[in-house]
């Protein structure tokens, strides 16, 4: 059995660390926040991250209303009677995500992915 | 400058056996089947391992460089875009390894130098894949590719360890090498 080295310890935890941070880089979003994407109940709307503006969108329940402000969107209000939706608060990176079921709202953001893959082969 | 890349008797004929080695290993490397094209072994970084314990720094580099060209030659990929990506990682995973040899012997065995070179190689691929084709898929597929390179990595370092440790063959071409570099030392 050969020796492990103090410093062997030390490699691997330096690699360990460095896929980690790597790996959380990569699933926490891809490209930089880039478009809203906003679903209800099937139907489908993108705006700008970086214009402000309020949408409002009408679900089963009533209208709720989406701030894009500064980079950032959030839900405003909703007619949903917890305000899940709202106390999810302001959303800037990619793959955020704030849902108000009630309503059948459901808003995110989405990377700026142009070069993505259609197919590939060995 | 020359003299900084010549290399004794001995050391040519290591490096050259070493570099054989990196193709036979090649060889099985491509017979196993892969669940995935860039999920590989790397069995053939094991000679490179061994080499650093008995090869001066530019012998190692020279090894690889057959090893390169060796695994161009047996994966059929020496005049195709994948060839950019291993030169590239086995080159970056070279320098890193010699480097921490030369630095830090002693303290780290070969199971260390051989997690910090593939981290360093599967880096430098992974970067050139998302460059050269794949876009930022790359890095989709990127984080279990490092995780099974590091894995694979500690089972070659381990086995390059008890290569050193036990094979009589080793000890014997260390033997010559440092017998070889004294004859020829004197002689100039």
């Amino acid at each position: 059995m050969p020796k492990v080295r103090k410093l062997d310890y030390a490699a691997l935890l330096f690699s360990l660390t460095v896929i980690v941070l790597f790996s959380y880089n990569i699933y926490s979003g891809q490209g930089e926040a880039f478009s809203v994407k906003v679903e209800s109940e099937g139907r489908e709307w993108i705006y700008p991250l970086d214009r402000d503006r309020i949408i409002r969108v009408e679900g089963p329940i009533g209208i709720t209303e989406i701030h894009i402000e500064n980079n950032s969107v959030y839900i405003h209000d909703s007619p949903c009677p917890d305000k899940l939706c709202v106390m999810a608060g302001k959303l800037d990176r990619t793959g955020q995500w704030a849902a108000c079921l009630p309503n059948r709202i459901f808003v995110s953001i989405e990377g700026n992915q142009d070069d993505e893959i259609d197919d590939l082969n060995y | 400058m020359m003299k900084l890349m010549t290399l004794t008797t001995e050391e040519k004929t290591t490096a050259a056996v070493l570099a054989a080695l990196c193709m036979f290993l090649s060889v099985i490397e491509y017979l196993i089947p892969k669940p995935l094209p860039f999920m590989r072994l790397g069995l053939a970084n094991l000679p490179v391992l061994v080499s650093l314990a008995v090869l001066p720094g530019r012998g190692t580099v020279v090894l690889v460089i057959l090893k390169i060209m060796g695994q161009g030659l047996v994966n059929g990929t020496l005049f195709s875009y994948i060839f950019i990506f291993s030169a590239a990682g086995s080159i970056a995973s070279c320098a890193v390894m010699i480097s921490v040899y030369t630095l830090f012997s002693g303290n780290i065995s070969m199971m260390g130098i051989s997690v910090l070179g593939a981290l360093a190689g599967n880096m430098v691929q992974i970067t050139a894949a998302r460059y050269i084709i794949f876009g930022n898929a790359a890095y989709l597929i990127a984080p279990p590719f490092l995780v099974i390179g590091t894995v694979s990595a500690l089972v070659l370092g381990y086995l390059a360890e008890e290569f050193i440790e036990k094979s009589e063959w080793f000890e014997s071409r260390k033997r010559a090498v440092s017998e070889g570099k004294r004859a020829e030392g004197e002689g100039v």
